[in-house]
C-alpha cells in the first residue's frame, strides 16, 4: 500500500515535472528563434499563435450565438489580411516591415481581447497539475 | 512520502540536459528552415480560414 502510493507520487512529481519542461521549452524555443532572426522569428511566433487561436475558435464557436460569432469572424479575417500584408512585406524587404507589424499587433490585441472575454481562450493551471 | 536527494539531482540533472540539448537544436536553426516553417504555418492559415468560411 505505502509502496503503491510512493509510486503514485512519483508518476505525479514525474508528470508535473514534463509538463513545466515541456512549456518551458516551447516558450524558450520561441525566444531563442525570434532572438535569432527578430524580424522573421516576430512574424513566425505571431503566425503560429494566431492559427492556434483560430484552431481553438474553430474547435468552440458552436457554442456562440450568430451574433458573437459575426462580432468575432470578422477580426480573424482582418488578422489574416495583416498577416499577409506583414509576411509580403518581409519577402519585399520594403521598409515597411514595422508599419505592418504594428497594424497586425493592434488587430491582434482586439482579436485576443474577444477571444479571451467570450472564453474562447482562457487562462489554465496544467491539466492535472493540482494534484 | 518525499523524494530522496538522489532522485531530486537526477531529476534535476534531465531536465538541465533536455534544456540544453533543446536550446542546442534551436540554435541549430538556419534562415531557410525558418522560411520553410514559415511557409507550412502560412499554408495553415489558409486552411483554417477556409474552415471559417465553410
Amino acid at each position: 500500500m505505502r509502496l503503491n502510493q510512493s509510486k503514485c507520487f512519483l508518476t505525479r512529481l514525474v508528470v508535473l515535472a514534463s509538463c513545466v519542461v515541456i512549456g518551458l521549452l516551447t516558450g524558450c524555443a520561441a525566444h531563442q528563434i525570434v532572438k535569432q532572426y527578430p524580424v522573421k522569428g516576430s512574424y513566425y511566433v505571431s503566425r503560429t499563435t494566431f492559427n492556434d487561436a483560430l484552431e481553438s475558435y474553430l474547435d468552440s464557436r458552436y457554442t456562440l450565438s450568430e451574433e458573437d460569432r459575426l462580432k468575432i469572424e470578422p477580426i480573424f479575417h482582418e488578422g489574416k489580411t495583416a498577416l499577409d500584408l506583414w509576411g509580403g512585406a518581409i519577402k519585399a524587404d520594403d521598409g515597411t516591415i514595422v508599419d505592418k507589424q504594428d497594424a497586425y499587433y493592434k488587430i491582434k490585441d482586439e482579436l485576443f481581447r474577444l477571444l479571451f472575454q467570450y472564453g474562447i481562450l482562457t487562462l489554465s493551471p496544467v491539466e492535472g497539475g493540482d494534484g | 512520502m518525499t523524494i530522496t536527494p538522489k532522485q531530486f539531482t537526477f531529476l534535476m540533472m534531465t531536465i538541465t540536459t533536455a534544456m540544453k540539448w533543446a536550446f542546442r537544436k534551436v540554435g541549430e536553426l538556419t534562415e531557410e528552415e525558418l522560411d520553410v516553417m514559415i511557409a507550412d504555418e502560412e499554408r495553415r492559415t489558409e486552411e483554417l480560414t477556409s474552415q471559417l468560411d465553410g
